[in-house]
C-alpha cells in the first residue's frame, strides 16, 4: 500500500496522518521526498519520531542487494526450460522456453502464430502434465483445434480429456479484463507457488489497436502497466510468458514510386516488416521470434529477431500439419 | 506489487480526484474490510462506492477448460449457404459466434453471398436450419430488395416441396415460412459515413433485445465508409475498425450469432527490389488479424466464382467453386 496508514509505523498516529493529508502528503513517496523538519512541523510529531518513521518506511520498501553468486545459484535452482515439444524449435531456443522470460511471437496474419502457440500449449499439457493458461482476446482459441492436435499425438480418449482439462482458456474483451485476469493469476501464484509455469497471451494487438490514433496516449500508459505486471509475474514466479503479436508490412511513403516521368532509376520503396505496438513495446519481450512462410506449402521459418540469451538471426524450419506444428 | 488505479475502468474525473487525494493503487481504496470510508466519500458521486461495485470492476473474467470449449464448439449450429463446396470448406457452413470476412474485387459476389446467407439463416428448424433473422448493415447502398425476393422465392419454394415429406404437424409449422416472411426477417440498416456506422453498431444490443431471433449480423462493405467522405487517417481507421469488431465479437458470443463483414481489395506494393504491386484486402494487415475466418472471392473464366479460404483456425487453406444463378448461390 502506498497510502500512509497507522499500521505502517507505531509513531504514525491518526491525527498525524490527517495533518499531513491537509498539506497533500498522502503517500510513502511524499513523506520520503519532504524535508524532515517540515514534516515534523506539519504533522506535529517529534523530530525524532519523524526520523524513526523515515527509517521504518525505507527499510520496509527498499530492495536489498544480493551477491551475484547467490542470485546465480537461486536462478539455477528455480529456472528451467519448458520444452515446446517441437524438436527443431527446442534446438533453436536451447531447450525450450526459459522460465522467468517474456517471449514474443510475431508474424503477418495467417502465418501460423495461433497454430504454433496451440501446439506448444497442447505439448506442455500432454508431456509435462502442467496447467497452461491461454488468454484469448479474439476468440481464436478453438477447442476443436486443440482436440485434433492432441489426437495426433495420443489415442487414449481419457488421456486426451485429462490433457484438455489442463489447458485453461480465458476469453477477455478489453484491456481491463486482461489486466484483472493477470493480476488474479499473480495473486494465485503468491498463494500457490509453481501452480502455473506457462501463460500464453493470444494476440495482444487485438486489445490495444482500438486505442490507436486519437487515443494513443491512453494506450501507452496501459501498455506500460501491462508490461510491468507481465515482467513481474515472469521474474518473481518463474513463469514463461508467451505473447502473440502481429507484424505488419510498412512501405515508407516518401520512397514509394508515384510516377515514372523521370528517366532516373525508379526509387526503391523501402519495404519493412515490423512488429506492432510501437517502439516502446519492442523493448519489453526478452526474446522475439518472427514466423513467416518460406515458400514451401505449409512450411514456416522461425527466426530469432531479438534475444537476451540466444544468437540473433538463427532460424529453423517447421511445418504446419493437420495435427499442429512439427 | 499493487494494482494501479489506472488499470481499472473508472471515469477519468474519478481517477484524477482519487489521485489528488493520495489513492494510487486499488489496495489503497479497498482494504480487507471493503472500500475505505475516505474513498467512499469521493466515489459516491459516480455511484461506485459499494463493495460489490468494486468487486465487479476488478473481477477476473471466467476461465474455462478447453475440454468444455470443445464440447460447446461441437454443438454450435452453422448457417448453410446452399453451396456444398463452400459449406465443406468452412466446416459445415458459416459458424455462429465467429467473425467471417468476405473479400474480393468488384462483382466477385460478396454482396450476393451475404444476401444468400441472410436468407439461409431463416430456414426453420424442421428443415435443418436455425430459424433466425438477420440484420443487414448497408454502407454502400448495395442492398437490392428485388434480388432478395428472387432468392427468397426459390428458398421458400424448395422448402414447400420438402415439406410434403414431413408429417402434418411439422408441415403446419413450415406454412409460415414464405417469401414474405423471409423478406420481413431481414432488418436493413442503411448508413452513410463512419459516424453512422459506429452509432449503428452501438445500437445493436438494443435492437437484439427487441428482436431476439436475430442470429446474423452482416456489414456489407466494412471498408466503404473509410474510403470516402470524412477524413480519417490510418491510425484512426485501425482504431475504429477494432472498436467495431470488438463490439461485434462481444455480441456474437453473448447472443450466439454469426457476424459476416465484406471487404474490398486494394493495391499494395510488395517487392522491394523490382517494384511490384499486388491486390490485397483493404484495411491493412491488422484487419486480417482480427477476423476469425477470411474468404477471398474472385471470378474465374467460365463465369463461375471461386472462393479461397485465406485464414481459418480449424481448416487448412482450400478453395471452392460456385456459381451465381437467379435463385442465388449454387454449386457448379
Amino acid at each position: 500500500m502506498a497510502k500512509l496508514s497507522t499500521s505502517m509505523c507505531q509513531v504514525l498516529t491518526k491525527t498525524a496522518i490527517e495533518n499531513l493529508g491537509q498539506r497533500k502528503i498522502f503517500t510513502v513517496v511524499d513523506v520520503l521526498q519532504e524535508d524532515p523538519k517540515k514534516l515534523a512541523s506539519i504533522s506535529k510529531l517529534d523530530f525524532k519520531d519523524i526520523l524513526t518513521l523515515r527509517q521504518a518506511l525505507v527499510s520496509n520498501y527498499t530492495p536489498f542487494p544480493r551477491q551475484g553468486l547467490d542470485a546465480y545459484n537461486e536462478l539455477m535452482s528455480n529456472c528451467s526450460y519448458i520444452p515446446t515439444g517441437i524438436q527443431k524449435l527446442d534446438e533453436l531456443l536451447g531447450g525450450g522456453f526459459l522460465t522467468g522470460n517474456v517471449f514474443e511471437i510475431c508474424g503477418l496474419s495467417g502465418s501460423g502464430k495461433t497454430q504454433l502457440c496451440l501446439t506448444v500449449a497442447a505439448n506442455v499439457a500432454l508431456q509435462m502434465k502442467k496447467v497452461v493458461h491461454l488468454i484469448d482476446t479474439k476468440l481464436d482459441v478453438s477447442g476443436k483445434r486443440i482436440h485434433s492436435i492432441i489426437e495426433g499425438r495420443e489415442s487414449d480418449e481419457e488421456v486426451i480429456g485429462n490433457t484438455m482439462e489442463k489447458i485453461l482458456v480465458t476469453r477477455v474483451n478489453n484491456f481491463y479484463e486482461l489486466y484483472s485476469f493477470l493480476y488474479h493469476l499473480k495473486n494465485q501464484l503468491v498463494r500457490e507457488p509453481g501452480s502455473v509455469r506457462l501463460i500464453v497471451i493470444e494476440s495482444l494487438p487485438a486489445v490495444f489497436l482500438q486505442y490507436m490514433g486519437n487515443y494513443k496516449m491512453d494506450s501507452l500508459g496501459l501498455l506500460n502497466n501491462l508490461a510491468s505486471l507481465v515482467k513481474y509475474i515472469a521474474h518473481e514466479h518463474y513463469v514463461s510468458i508467451l505473447i502473440i503479436n502481429l507484424a505488419s508490412i510498412w512501405v515508407e511513403e516518401e520512397s514509394a514510386p508515384l510516377n515514372d516521368d523521370s528517366q532516373m532509376e525508379p526509387p526503391v520503396p523501402h519495404v519493412d516488416v515490423k512488429a506492432l505496438l510501437g517502439k516502446y513495446w519492442a523493448h519489453v519481450p526478452n526474446t522475439r521470434l518472427y514466423i513467416e512462410q518460406n515458400g514451401v506449402p505449409n512450411g514456416r521459418k522461425v527466426t530469432v529477431m531479438k534475444s537476451t540469451h540466444l544468437a540473433l538471426g538463427s532460424s529453423c524450419i517447421v511445418s504446419i500439419t493437420s495435427d499442429g506444428v512439427r | 506489487m499493487f494494482r494501479p488505479l489506472s488499470t481499472v475502468s473508472l471515469p477519468t474525473t474519478a481517477q484524477v480526484l482519487l489521485k489528488e487525494n493520495g489513492f494510487l493503487y486499488c489496495e489503497d481504496v479497498v482494504s480487507h474490510r471493503g472500500v475505505v470510508p475516505e474513498a467512499r466519500n469521493i466515489l459516491h458521486k459516480w455511484d461506485l462506492h459499494s463493495d460489490g461495485c468494486w468487486q465487479a470492476l476488478t473481477a477476473p473474467p471466467l476461465t474455462s477448460q478447453s475440454l468444455d470449449l470443445w464440447q460447446v464448439e461441437c454443438t454450435i449450429p452453422r448457417i448453410v449457404t446452399w453451396s456444398k463446396n463452400i459449406d465443406s470448406m468452412l466446416g459445415g457452413g458459416v459458424a455462429l459466434q465467429t467473425i467471417t470476412e468476405l473479400c474480393g474485387a468488384p462483382g466477385s459476389g460478396k454482396t450476393q453471398l451475404s444476401l444468400q446467407i441472410c436468407v439461409d439463416v431463416q430456414i426453420p428448424e424442421c428443415f435443418g436450419g436455425i430459424g433466425g433473422e438477420a440484420v443487414f448493415i448497408d454502407t454502400s447502398s448495395n442492398f437490392c430488395p428485388r434480388r432478395v425476393r428472387e432468392m427468397a422465392d426459390s428458398c421458400s419454394n424448395h422448402c414447400q416441396i420438402l415439406s410434403e415429406s414431413l408429417d402434418s404437424d411439422q408441415r403446419k409449422h413450415s406454412k409460415h415460412f414464405t417469401s414474405n416472411s423471409i423478406m420481413n426477417g431481414i432488418h436493413v440498416v442503411s448508413i452513410h459515413g463512419i459516424t453512422q456506422l459506429i452509432a449503428a453498431v452501438k445500437l445493436l444490443p438494443q435492437a437484439l433485445e427487441q428482436h431476439s431471433k436475430i442470429k446474423l449480423i452482416v456489414i456489407d462493405s466494412l471498408a466503404f465508409p473509410f474510403n470516402c467522405g470524412e477524413s480519417c487517417n490510418t491510425l484512426n481507421r485501425t482504431s475504429y475498425v477494432y472498436r467495431i469488431l470488438s463490439d461485434l465479437q462481444t455480441l456474437a458470443v453473448k447472443k450466439c450469432l454469426a457476424v459476416v463483414v465484406t471487404n474490398q481489395l486494394t493495391t499494395r506494393i510488395v517487392k522491394s527490389i523490382n517494384t511490384k504491386s499486388e491486390l490485397s484486402p483493404a484495411l491493412g494487415e491488422s484487419m486480417g488479424h482480427r477476423v476469425n475466418c477470411r474468404l477471398l472471392l474472385g471470378r474465374i473464366p467460365g463465369g463461375d466464382v471461386a472462393a479461397i479460404l485465406l485464414k481459418g483456425n480449424n481448416q487448412s487453406s482450400s478453395s471452392a467453386k460456385f456459381k451465381i444463378t437467379k435463385a442465388g448461390i449454387r454449386d457448379c
